[in-house]
């Protein structure tokens, strides 16, 4: 595997990390995945999500960029307008024009973790030289059967132990059976730590997963427990319809958390994504 | 900004450096990033630093530790001494790169203890600037396992990490030793330090090291920058920006 950084659209604003396997591993016709900033990490991504996967896809013989966007991490701050979401799109197709002049891809896998998913749905969606998308702790849609299943979060220990250790008394935080969770300062807003963002509408959503999969682009959506908007694995199939399930992968780990804060929890997310992708896209 | 790789071919290391804008000077600043448990959240900080002491006229570096960031590696290879090692390839890079007399170094966390290891080693550093520094090791990781423990409550998990694990990483037996062993009120300091502590909040740990600085006759100073903003005893979660605490540093630099 061979990293290098490359500064690339106007005046090299934008910073990334292309990773390429060795000439022996490399899959021909491979899609290059792209990973960008989820809230205010950097490139590296939570806990270096990104670095471990861009590695583990390398030795799977697929390319990668991961780059900030324009003002983030070590990217330059970009003149003129736009929105948000725009600028993001602008500079998500700067890195596909980068790989595909370098002869390195002409196919693409966004890979959209918590906030990133937005700008790797969105280009998903409307870029036809999107091959395949991963969405880690993407949208998702209450339904009827999570409001039926939401009383079961109540048996959780951990749930528990959280709403105590955010009540207790000033009084018995020293006291012997309580006094592990009395030297926590757990300053929560609520007990839910949901990482609420903007949903595009549950029918536009249905409607774009539905141009995705008549392109024949496989997706893998990963989701967790906690706080989650999702309670079973099931529940996105209520919302795109059972019929496409055979496009896309639904993975739902109820004991991992929404930044993969364990190490094995890590490991396995990222094993996930590398066999999948090694599935879903066989060498040309 | 110029991001690149430096270091041996086989494992690189990345550095980001930072021309200076309008009337150079002198002297370049190294910085030094806190360990792999705090890096993520005070990544912006130091990203802001950089800019503004480049604005200022110096030639700065950051760069990651083998095993974080962009660097190649394994996060369960950082020990104290693997990360000094670092530092003087990164300072060494710094030298080549903008062949300026004399360097400073400011470290934050566990790079500031770093940063003393390294002038402690003799480097030109020309002023050491301590951010919020880890004086003592074996405190240090009483406060990670504070943080990770608020961390595994908040996010559901049990409290108790696996033995190797600490603060979302690998934490193996060598790297903890190695940390433990940091002790800034006991380094042989260089004859000619001029240390600067900047602290977001009250520190006894650093009130010692500004004694134990001072009854050896070295130029310390010591200053707290009330901020809004959350200190390093806060549960490592949110992103530390550090805005006022940039702002004295460059301001410290500037002056020196």
């Amino acid at each position: 595997m061979t990293e290098r950084v490359v500064s690339f659209a106007e005046n090299g604003r934008l910073t990334g990390i292309l990773s390429e396997a060795d000439p022996d591993r490399a899959r021909p016709g491979a899609p290059a995945a792209l990973m960008c900033n989820v809230g205010i990490n950097h490139h590296v991504g939570p806990y270096r999500v990104f670095v471990d996967l861009a590695r583990e896809l390398a030795r799977r013989g697929f390319p990668s960029l991961r780059f900030d966007f324009s003002g983030r991490g070590d990217s330059e701050v970009r003149r003129g307008g736009g929105g948000e979401m725009e600028r993001a799109l602008d500079d998500l197709r700067e890195g596909m024009a980068l790989l595909e002049k370098r002869g390195v891809a002409t196919r693409f896998l966004p890979i959209g973790f918590c906030s990133s998913v937005d700008s790797a749905h969105e280009l998903a969606v409307h870029d036809e030289r999107v091959a395949g998308a991963c969405f880690v702790e993407g949208y998702m849609y209450r339904t009827r059967g999570f409001y039926l299943r939401y009383p079961l979060r109540f048996v959780s220990r951990a749930r528990w132990r959280r709403v105590v250790a955010k009540h207790l008394p000033e009084a018995l935080r020293d006291v012997r059976p309580l006094r592990h969770l009395g030297r926590i300062d757990l300053a929560l807003e609520d007990d839910d730590v949901v990482y609420l963002r903007e949903y595009p509408p549950r029918e536009k959503f249905a409607r774009e997963i539905d141009v995705l999969a008549r392109r024949g682009a496989p997706i893998l959506f990963v989701y967790v427990g906690g706080d989650s908007n999702i309670n079973h694995a099931r529940q996105m199939g209520t919302i795109v319809g059972r019929g496409h399930e055979n496009g896309f992968e639904i993975v739902y780990y109820p004991q991992a958390d929404h930044v993969f804060f364990r190490v094995d929890e890590r490991r396995t997310l990222i094993d996930r994504i590398g066999d999948w992708a090694s599935r879903s896209f066989a060498p040309r | 900004m110029h991001p690149t790789f430096f270091g041996s071919s086989a494992r690189p290391l990345y550095g980001v450096l930072h021309a200076p804008s309008g009337q150079p000077r002198d002297t370049s600043v190294l910085l030094f990033h806190p360990g792999v448990q705090e890096y993520g959240t005070r990544h912006w900080a130091f990203r802001n630093l950089a800019t503004a002491l480049s604005a200022r006229g110096f030639h700065v570096m950051r760069f990651d530790y083998r095993g974080t960031g962009d660097s190649a590696g394994e996060p369960e290879e950082g020990t104290v001494e693997a990360c000094v090692d670092d530092a003087l390839v990164a300072y060494d890079e710094l030298r080549d790169a903008t062949g300026t007399g004399s360097t400073s170094f400011v470290g934050l966390r566990l790079g500031a203890a770093i940063a003393a290891r390294v002038a402690a080693m003799g480097r030109a550093s020309r002023d050491l600037v301590l951010w919020d520094p880890v004086v003592n090791g074996t405190r240090y990781i009483a406060d990670l396992q504070r943080m990770d423990a608020t961390q595994r409550l908040r996010l559901l998990h049990e409290l108790r990490p696996p033995a190797d694990e600490l603060g979302g990483y690998r934490f193996p037996r060598e790297v903890r030793a190695s940390i433990e062993r940091v002790d800034l009120c006991r380094l042989e300091w260089p004859a000619a330090a001029r240390v600067a502590t900047f602290l977001s909040e009250p520190s006894e740990d650093a009130a010692e090291l500004d004694a134990a600085l001072r009854a050896r006759g070295h130029v310390a100073t010591h200053t707290l920058v009330p901020s809004d903003q959350r200190g390093p005893s806060s549960d490592g979660s949110a992103a530390i920006l550090g805005t006022a605490i940039v702002q004295a540093i460059v301001d410290h630099l500037v002056a020196a």
